[in-house]
């Protein structure tokens, strides 16, 4: 089991300040949409779940304090990960606090400051990130979303595709090109955008497992106040680096996860008959592969342990979150699999609805629900934030030095 | 009985491939059944792939099961979600083995035409993969029996208007035995509870509650009739097979167009090393899958451990390498290959609905080795 050792009275005292605060929050509904998560939570949970840390005022634990942060030290971030994780509350991309605010606070006028950093911590702005394009995706460097200067405004035409919950979202930062350059990272700028702007219209893409959770948004001459520019135009390669960063260094938390599938599988292996009198569990096929991926999660943990080793050193090398993140996506895949092969042919039905607060499934037990939509769901988990072929290049570049 | 040449299936591929491009691989949409598949089920009856597998005294045309593999392999092709494996194998399966002709005239003929449509009923809730694991029953009444139980997926169901169910009377039970009876859809007692699967094929819930059927409405077959339905479902199970082999050469197709065509970094996907492995591994994946299913096919009149063991061996494989191409083919499609814009995760889905029916890989696997230990114990 991860365990973070030598804790103060202080940060013990904390521990119970959290989970206090987890018990009085974590309402049943807000539970449900956790529960039900199968890459994003339902949008409005996930949104009230934010309105409640904020009032506790812990909205965006990892701002710098004069901006809202709350100042807390490693082993305060360790503990709120992995009692998040334990709980599992509604958890939706917050772009905004996650993504855009800490590159307002390092390229942001301060007019630009005020207006937008307070809106993202009270949830009441939400943001989408527009980067991607349907011919520049892991290669982001080949957008082509044009942003023609016209006195005040730049004149948008183009579009962005896997823009995660846009439509859900009242602004999008976006990478456009301002001007075409020999070097395609050159030209770029980094534009914040009111989504009610005229010429912008979504077009809703659903995953495989019938949730609308992408759109592609479509610019037509829209036009975009230069106010919006966020740093130096043609420098927005520069903001977006800053915020990749941020974006690739994943969770190392995400142990506990594996966890939390592993015991799920074992669950459904205990209540599934296996049509000879007995349940899944008994079946030796089954426990083989069952014992396999116990084993991979005993490693997790102990993949886990060492990168909070190196947080709380301060000490974590660069790319090593990059290079362990890789067998972890494959790990939480593989797992889900399971998941759905444990349900038999009830994990054959259709139960988008079930995936809902309130929602039910249309055959077979509860247990039937989630599995195969997290299953489909999770296939981006190896693609989404970068395709793991583009991370092993990384890695054999960076760490290897190929 | 016809002969097919190699040019016949040809041909026979080809008009199906036509009649099916009409609406796309998009006709398996999820959640939807459109409109335009009564008439592409008609069109394909007027073809006559309905009739290809029954007898020419009931207008069949009596052929086996290369042509029944080559329908199914172009329906897969399309992840077509016409119900031509409920219908044709599964009914038609039951019904052909059936004792004497009255039966066979009446719905066989009807089948050929594709103006019935039929479901079988023979999974439940706690059988997983064991068709004799069940627990409906026919008690015995004045006049016939009386249906009661909860049959689980049925595959075609609502839009069937006869349904074949299996359920244990008393002396079945006593015999280890088990009934197949029609029921009609509309019945007193049958609810239908209909849904989709992942892959858009229209399925249900049946739930029967003291349905009344005549002692007429039992099947007579001939022998055991747990044995008839093992040999009907390995029928099914190489049905699937050929099926998610049509899906996977398009998923191979698709991807190595992809990779072709999308450009990364400066250059193709498809001229990066790893991406090339990928789909050589892809092309090699169907290989083993096809020749199996090929081969676990000629094994269907051989004694039935051996073709059990043989159709297991299949399932199990193409169950493996489906899994692996389709995942690839996601991977390698990128975000659009998680999303319904594509019909990459179409073929994708229709490999995994037809992993989890008839016996998943795991189910294939342990199948294959208990008829295995237990040929190894007669030999000594």
């Amino acid at each position: 089991m991860i365990t973070l050792e030598n804790l103060t009275p202080e940060e013990l005292a904390f521990r119970d300040e959290v989970r206090a605060f987890f018990a009085e929050n974590l309402t049943p509904d807000l539970r449900e949409a956790g529960r039900k998560t199968v890459w994003l939570s339902e949008f409005e949970y996930g949104r009230e779940w934010q309105k409640r840390l904020n009032a506790k005022g812990w909205g965006a634990p990892n701002w710098p304090v004069e901006f809202g942060g709350t100042g807390w030290t490693n082993n305060q971030k360790l503990i709120w990960a992995i009692e998040t994780e334990r709980e599992r509350p509604p958890v939706i991309a917050n772009m905004g606090r996650d993504l855009c605010a800490p590159c307002i606070m390092a390229f942001g006028t301060p007019g630009q400051q005020q207006y937008y950093l307070p809106k993202i911590l009270s949830g009441e702005d939400w943001w989408a990130q527009g980067y991607s394009e349907p011919g520049a995706g892991s290669d982001l460097a080949s957008l082509q979303l044009r942003a023609d200067s016209d006195g005040d405004d730049y004149v948008l035409n183009g579009s962005k595709i896997w823009t995660t919950m846009a439509h859900h979202c009242n602004r999008i930062f976006c990478l456009v090109r301002t001007s075409k350059e020999e070097r395609k990272q050159a030209g770029i700028s980094f534009l914040l955008i009111d989504m009610d702007t005229p010429g912008i219209e979504l077009r809703p893409i659903y995953n495989l497992a019938g949730v609308h959770e992408f759109n592609q948004v479509f610019f037509t001459d829209a036009r975009v106040p230069k106010t919006g520019l966020l740093g130096e135009e043609g420098k927005g390669w520069t903001v977006a680096r800053h915020l990749l960063a941020r974006e690739h260094s994943g969770s190392v938390f995400d142990g506990l996860e594996m966890r939390r599938r592993l015991a799920w599988l074992e669950d459904i292996a205990r209540h599934e008959s296996n049509g000879r009198g007995g349940a899944l569990i008994d079946d030796p096929i089954f426990l083989t592969r069952f014992a396999e991926a116990a084993v991979e999660c005993e490693v997790s943990d102990a993949v886990t342990q060492r990168l909070i080793k190196a947080v709380q050193a301060d000490n974590l090398p660069p790319h090593l979150a990059e290079l362990l993140n890789i067998r972890k996506r494959e790990l939480g895949q593989r797992l889900t699999g399971l998941l759905m092969d444990a349900l038999g042919f009830y994990g054959a039905p259709l139960q988008t609805d079930a995936l809902h607060v309130g929602g039910k499934g249309v055959a077979g037990e509860e247990r039937a629900e989630i599995p195969t939509a997290f299953y489909l769901t999770q296939r981006a988990g190896t693609i989404a934030g970068g395709a793991t072929e583009v991370h092993r290049n990384n890695v054999a570049r960076h760490v290897l030095g190929l | 009985m016809t002969e097919f040449t190699e040019e016949d299936r040809r041909l026979l591929a080809d008009g199906i491939e036509g009649t099916l491009a009409t609406i796309g691989a998009a006709g398996s949409s999820v959640g939807g059944y459109p409109e335009q598949n009564a008439k592409i089920w008609s069109d394909l009856a007027e073809l006559g792939v309905m009739a290809l597998p029954f007898a020419e005294e009931y207008n069949g045309l009596a052929l086996d099961w290369l042509e029944i593999g080559t329908v199914m392999k172009s329906l897969g092709r399309f992840a077509s979600v016409e119900p031509y494996l409920p219908n044709v194998v599964l009914a038609g399966g039951i019904i052909s083995r059936s004792d004497g002709t009255d039966l066979k005239g009446k719905l066989l003929p009807a089948l050929a035409t594709g103006s019935i449509r039929m479901a079988v009923a023979f999974s439940e809730p706690e059988s997983r993969y064991q068709p004799d694991h069940i627990s409906t029953t026919a008690a015995t009444s004045s006049d016939g029996f009386v249906l009661s139980g909860h049959k689980a997926l049925v595959l075609g169901a609502p839009q069937a208007s006869t349904i074949i169910v299996t359920a244990r009377t008393s002396d079945d039970r006593d015999k280890d035995e088990l009934s197949f009876f029609l029921i009609d859809a509309g019945a007193p007692g049958v609810t239908i509870k209909d849904y989709f699967t992942i892959d858009g094929r229209p399925a249900a819930e049946l739930l029967l509650d003291k349905v009344r059927v005549t002692t007429a409405d039992r099947i007579a077959v001939a022998g055991s009739r747990r044995a008839v339905l093992e040999a009907v479902l390995d029928e099914a199970t190489l049905a699937a097979c050929w099926e998610s082999v049509g899906a996977m050469e398009r998923l191979n197709e698709l991807t190595l167009e992809h990779c072709k065509e999308r450009v990364a970094f400066g250059q193709p996907l498809s001229k990066l090393q790893v991406v090339q492995h990928r789909l050589v591994d892809m092309h090699v994946a169907i290989e083993h899958a096809a020749a199996m299913t090929l081969t676990a096919s000629e094994s269907l009149t051989l004694p039935a451990s051996e073709r059990a063991m043989q159709v297991s061996a299949a399932k199990s494989t193409v169950a493996k390498e489906g899994l692996f191409i389709g995942e690839a083919a996601v991977q390698l499609h990128g975000a659009g290959g998680t999303t319904e814009d594509l019909d990459v995760g179409r073929y994708y889905k229709r490999i995994l609905v037809n992993n989890m029916i008839f016996g998943s890989r795991d189910h294939h696997l342990q199948r294959y080795l208990d008829l295995r230990m237990a040929g190894q114990e007669v030999r000594a």
